[in-house]
């Protein structure tokens, strides 16, 4: 009841004044333990007794002391909540959003019981089962508790689109689609899963997605910074190069410095992700083939403060800008401490450019990090960050190092080294084994980025904001992943097979009731495709042959095309200019073979083009109103057949049904 | 309608003769050529009177980037230590004088309120850009949108579909307001608030057929989408679909109006009352997209105001331009009856320094300058505030970002202290100017 019902109430009207920074009369309204804890005065709440209480008094409509101060009220329904809260208080027990470092797999009964008291309980199923089954049972669990009935299995058509989209980012062609309708295997779905997550457009499409997730679009700012750091380059591939956009020069950049490829190899591969998370943030891969892990760092160009913000978002799912001044205001467990502790790990960081590329070199001195609170207060950071250990930052006794600090000395200036400076004593391996050791965030985070990039919205959502202000629509879910992820060796490709054969993943689009609040997954959620999988999939709805995947939409188009991971889509004006006046749709439009023009003036044949092109774009067969409707445009327009056709297709391309996953 | 008065174009004696031979022989040139043509102008405007009659409010901000100097514009102090080298003259209100480089505007001083006590927070450009043009200093990581954004978003998306909120600028490169135009515009609004851009480099993207298909064919085929993804939408009750289907919807009423984006289409008598400059020309195309039912016109004009060397002589050449065609945008606007629905807005990011600089220039200068406002919601006539003899300080009534932003909203009929609706995403409070700063009421009209 706390996070549904008595939190959004102290956010709204209390946390300004009785959070962080500012917590008059030492009273912390922001989470449920600062709450029970009470103020300078005492204690504010008697758990089961508003009428004892002195929160419930103060903000009754003309109390001696009246809170909120000055003219505002609290609307009497929302006191008639706190007052029910507080009476529930006795017989709750306590609960945290914030369950990384509590969370216990306690062996559990079976699954009747369990949803029994699903709510108050924190049930686990056991150690031993797989992923696919525990996903099954707890989400049934919370089904059943919240008496939703969730949707049916969706039929074999829409499994097939919805898989290659997911996983190898594109449609099925014409006969990958036959092959697996007509297969005879009581387990196709299972062998599909496999067999895409075998494909060579697997690690292509997660490549382009963790590409948008780690880096974002390419952004002019940080194009026109790293640009001072890279040298060598040829002259038609300068930033200022006739005819190049700073945009479009760093899009290059993540090409040609290996960072594409190092990705790429992280999923053809299926690199444990606690080494690739390690690998980025040290920027010293052992292995010249993974130098490409050191863009990660590069392309913010030193900016030490972008690193922070960037690590905690992409690889801890946690948003910590605000941090930089003060305490979160909202989530009591993300501190300023752990700001400046993430940063300190990198500020002594430096961009070299040696022979080999791109590296990551660092200072033995200087740079000690401390900061200030809006107190005023001064603190020393230590090198830690949420979830990790804490150690402290070393003071150098001399402001000045020497070769004898090195075990490969800082660079002269303008002088290009085999390798970037490396001290005896690396702060940044030090921090990096502080942070990254033992944290349940790196399997927490990533577990659910790909829960939403497979299921449409993360259990936390956003993904990049898992604070105690966003708690997890299925706590005890995403703590048995999170933990079967981690001791199963970070393994990427077993997590998406879990995920996509479960039951959740795999229900129909239509809702059995059509106010389901999305956070149940009592349905699927429409996903739209990313700008490649698009891209790729226009291929094949034109062509019906498989595409190169290895090769990217154009620029414009990714950044037009939101991230599958924003928080909420909107399609803009400027994606339906793009597809509709752009070359992009044109070149492939007119790559397509087209048929011949007595195939469309003959009714039988055309009818049979068409059912063949909605199974091929749509995956489906076209309903009686969108045969005639086709029939008639291709009658109508007699004369040019061919390009009729072409309208077709750009039409269906085009379409909000092709737009999204489903 | 306005009185007679003869519109200021290059041919007649103003200061501008005294400084520029290659202005002044491009302005007679120009000039003459300027009657032949001038029938133009009979066509040129009565045909959108429905809209200004719709008494749609709408905005043109003549962004000054660089800032220009108050002593040369509107709070000249001639004969001190601190003044220059030009006079002041009288407007036609008695007692207000402007600087000799405004003749123009000096004659038209009814239709302005001036604000000669600007006190903001930064003399850096790219935090005082930030700050002027948000209203606000930086919260991070909270980042609050542009006043074209806001003003788009609280009067609504025009129905004809035309953008809310365009950028004119010349330059796309290479200036101070660069990391500003690389940013982030619509703030904490949709993405639909944020500028279409144009001008310079910049181009509507996408804009145009593509080749080899008809117009006719265009049509066929967005009918035939808008029904297979319309079926999708109503079958599905998706609002993915929905969005998308609106965004299509206004694809055809945006590319019709692409053309109206190309200056050369305007009326060569036009082209000649404000260009040769890329600001003027942008400035009439300000004019025709709010006659075209664009809401907001942000104009910018790079960074010829910085002037840090020889800033007489600097504003000497710009100042002249400026009047000419600030003066002829309220002219046009009033003869169209579209002034008392048009704020104009004409400000730089802050003033410029009292004292010069070793090389004749004027440094930035935050503590004491000047911006002036006509139209919509403005009491003409009015000068508030006002600086010390030697224009170092402000001595009455000091005006900052908010109250800025809080009489700009007034005099737009905009509720300035209305507070954000972010629909259950958490965030702190935020309004559209904080803290309930009260508009400057003396030039509210």
């Amino acid at each position: 009841m706390w996070n549904a019902h008595a939190m959004p109430i102290f956010t709204e009207h209390c946390v300004e004044c009785h959070g962080s920074p500012k917590r008059k009369n030492g009273l912390d309204l922001r989470s449920l333990e600062g709450v029970l804890r009470g103020g300078d005065n005492g204690e504010v709440v008697v758990p089961g007794h508003p009428e004892l209480s002195a929160l419930y008094e103060m903000v009754q409509p003309g109390a001696d002391t009246d809170m909120p101060p000055k003219d505002k009220q609290l609307p009497s329904r929302e006191i008639k909540i706190l007052g029910q809260w507080i009476r529930s208080l006795n017989s709750e027990p306590a609960e945290s959003g914030w369950s990384a470092q509590t969370s216990t797999s306690s062996p559990g009964g079976i699954i009747s019981t369990a949803t029994a008291r699903f709510s108050s309980n924190k049930w686990m199923p056991p150690s031993g089962v797989s992923p696919t089954l525990a996903i099954d049972m707890l989400m049934e669990a919370a089904w059943q508790s919240r008496e939703i009935k969730p949707a049916p299995l969706c039929d074999d058509a829409t499994f097939a689109r919805r898989a290659y989209l997911d996983i190898a980012g594109r449609i099925p062609t014409r006969s990958e689609a036959q092959r697996f309708l007509k297969s005879t295997h009581s387990d196709k779905r299972d062998r599909l899963i496999d067999q895409l997550l075998d494909s060579p457009d697997y690690a292509y499409h997660f490549r382009d997605v963790f590409d948008t997730a780690l880096m974002d679009v390419p952004s002019y700012e940080f194009a026109n910074k790293v640009a001072k750091d890279i040298s060598g380059l040829p002259e038609e591939e300068k930033i200022n190069a006739p005819g190049m956009t700073p945009e479009r020069w760093l899009d290059r950049q993540r090409e040609r410095q290996g960072w594409l490829d190092y990705l790429h190899n992280v999923f053809a591969q299926n690199r444990p992700w606690d080494e690739v998370v390690y690998e980025l943030l040290l920027a010293r891969p052992e292995d010249e083939a993974r130098r490409g892990a050191n863009w990660f760092l590069f392309e913010r160009a030193d900016d030490h403060e972008a690193v922070t913000d960037a690590v905690s978002s992409s690889l801890f799912g946690v948003q910590v800008e605000c941090a930089q001044c003060h305490d979160h205001p909202l989530a009591p467990e993300i501190l300023q401490g752990h700001y400046w502790g993430l940063n300190a790990v990198f500020s002594r960081s430096k961009n070299q450019m040696t022979a080999l590329g791109p590296a990551l070199g660092e200072s033995a001195v200087g740079k000690f990090v401390s900061y200030t609170n809006v107190q005023g207060e001064s603190f020393d950071a230590t090198l830690n960050f949420l979830g990790g250990v804490s150690i402290p930052q070393k003071r150098t006794e001399s402001k000045e190092a020497t070769d004898d600090d090195y075990f490969v000395p800082l660079a002269e200036k303008n002088q290009t080294a085999d390798r970037a400076s490396l001290p005896k004593y690396s702060r940044r391996q030090a921090g990096v084994d502080a942070i990254t050791e033992n944290n349940p965030l790196i399997a927490r985070a990533f577990v659910n980025r790909v829960w939403a990039l497979l299921l449409g919205r993360g259990f936390v959502h956003p993904v990049d904001q898992m604070d105690s202000v966003h708690p997890p629509s299925h706590p005890e879910l995403l703590d048995w992943l999170s933990q079967d992820f981690a001791s199963n060796g970070y393994d990427i490709k077993r997590l998406v097979s879990a995920i996509a054969r479960s039951r959740v993943y795999q229900l129909d689009a239509t809702p059995e009731s059509p106010s389901n609040d999305p956070s149940h997954f009592a349905h699927a959620h429409e996903k739209p495709l990313n700008a490649n999988a698009f891209y790729h999939s226009v291929f094949v709805a034109v062509n019906d042959a498989a595409p190169d995947t290895s090769s990217r939409s154009p620029l414009e188009l990714r950044q037009i095309f939101p991230s599958p991971f924003s928080e909420t889509h909107t399609s803009t004006l400027a994606e339906a200019m793009f597809l509709s006046n752009n070359s992009m749709m044109e070149e492939i439009l007119t790559s397509a073979k087209d048929p011949a023009p007595e195939v469309l003036s003959n009714p039988k044949s055309s009818e049979s083009l068409i059912r063949k092109t909605f199974g091929r774009v749509f995956g489906r067969d076209p309903k009686p109103e969108e045969l005639k409707h086709v029939t008639n445009y291709f009658s109508v327009r007699s004369d040019r057949p061919q390009q009729a056709y072409r309208q077709l297709l750009w039409a269906m391309t085009t379409s909000a049904e092709f737009r999204a996953n489903h | 309608m306005g009185r007679k008065r003869r519109s200021p174009s290059q041919e007649c004696g103003g200061p501008e003769h005294a400084i520029s031979r290659r202005l002044f022989l491009q302005g007679a040139a120009l000039g003459a050529a300027s009657s032949t043509l001038s029938f133009n102008n009979l066509f040129a405007t009565p045909a959108i009177t429905k809209q200004i009659k719709s008494g749609q409010k709408r905005c043109i901000l003549l962004w000054l980037t660089g800032a220009p100097s108050q002593f040369e514009t509107w709070d000249p102090k001639p004969n001190t230590r601190t003044g220059g080298p030009f006079k002041s003259i009288p407007t036609n209100i008695p007692g207000t004088h402007i600087s000799e480089l405004m003749p123009y505007c000096a004659k038209m001083m009814d239709r302005f309120a001036v604000i000669r006590s600007m006190k903001t927070d930064s003399k850096v450009h790219a935090n005082a850009i930030e700050n002027l043009t948000r209203g606000d200093l930086p919260r991070p990581p909270f980042t609050r949108p542009v006043l074209g954004s806001v003003v788009s978003d609280s009067l609504g998306q025009p129905a004809s579909g035309m953008p809310g909120f365009v950028l004119l600028d010349p330059n796309a490169e290479g200036n101070e307001f660069k990391r500003f135009k690389a940013g982030n515009f619509n703030g904490w609004l949709d993405a639909q608030h944020a500028p279409v851009r144009t001008g310079g480099t910049y181009r509507i993207a996408n804009a145009f057929r593509p080749e080899g298909i008809s117009e006719k064919e265009f049509k066929e085929r967005e009918t035939l989408r808008a029904f297979l993804s319309q079926q999708y939408e109503t079958e599905r009750q998706s609002r993915l679909a929905a969005g998308h289907n609106a965004a299509f919807d206004r694809v055809q009423g945006m590319m019709s109006s692409a053309s109206l984006f190309e200056i050369d289409r305007l009326s060569k008598r036009d082209q000649l009352r404000y260009g040769p400059g890329a600001f003027g020309l942008h400035v009439l195309l300000a004019r025709h997209l709010i006659e075209n039912d664009t809401n907001f016109v942000m104009v910018a004009n790079g960074m010829p105001w910085d002037t840090h060397n020889y800033n007489h002589e600097v504003h000497q050449l710009l100042v002249p331009e400026f009047d000419r065609v600030l003066s002829n945008l309220i002219t046009d606007l009033e003869e169209r009856g579209m002034l008392e629905n048009t704020l104009v807005i004409a400000m730089g990011e802050f003033g410029r320094s009292p004292w010069l600089s070793a090389t004749a220039g004027r440094d930035h200068y935050c503590n004491a300058w000047s911006m002036a406002m006509a139209g919509c919601g403005i009491r003409g006539g009015v000068v508030h505030g006002a600086t010390d003899e030697l224009g170092v300080e402000v001595v009455t009534e000091p005006v900052d970002e908010r109250r800025l932003f809080a009489t700009i909203f007034t005099a737009l009929g905009i509720d300035p202290h209305a507070e954000y609706d972010f629909k259950g995403k958490v965030m702190p409070n935020f309004h559209r100017v904080e803290d309930k700063a009260e508009p400057v009421r003396e030039v509210l009209a």
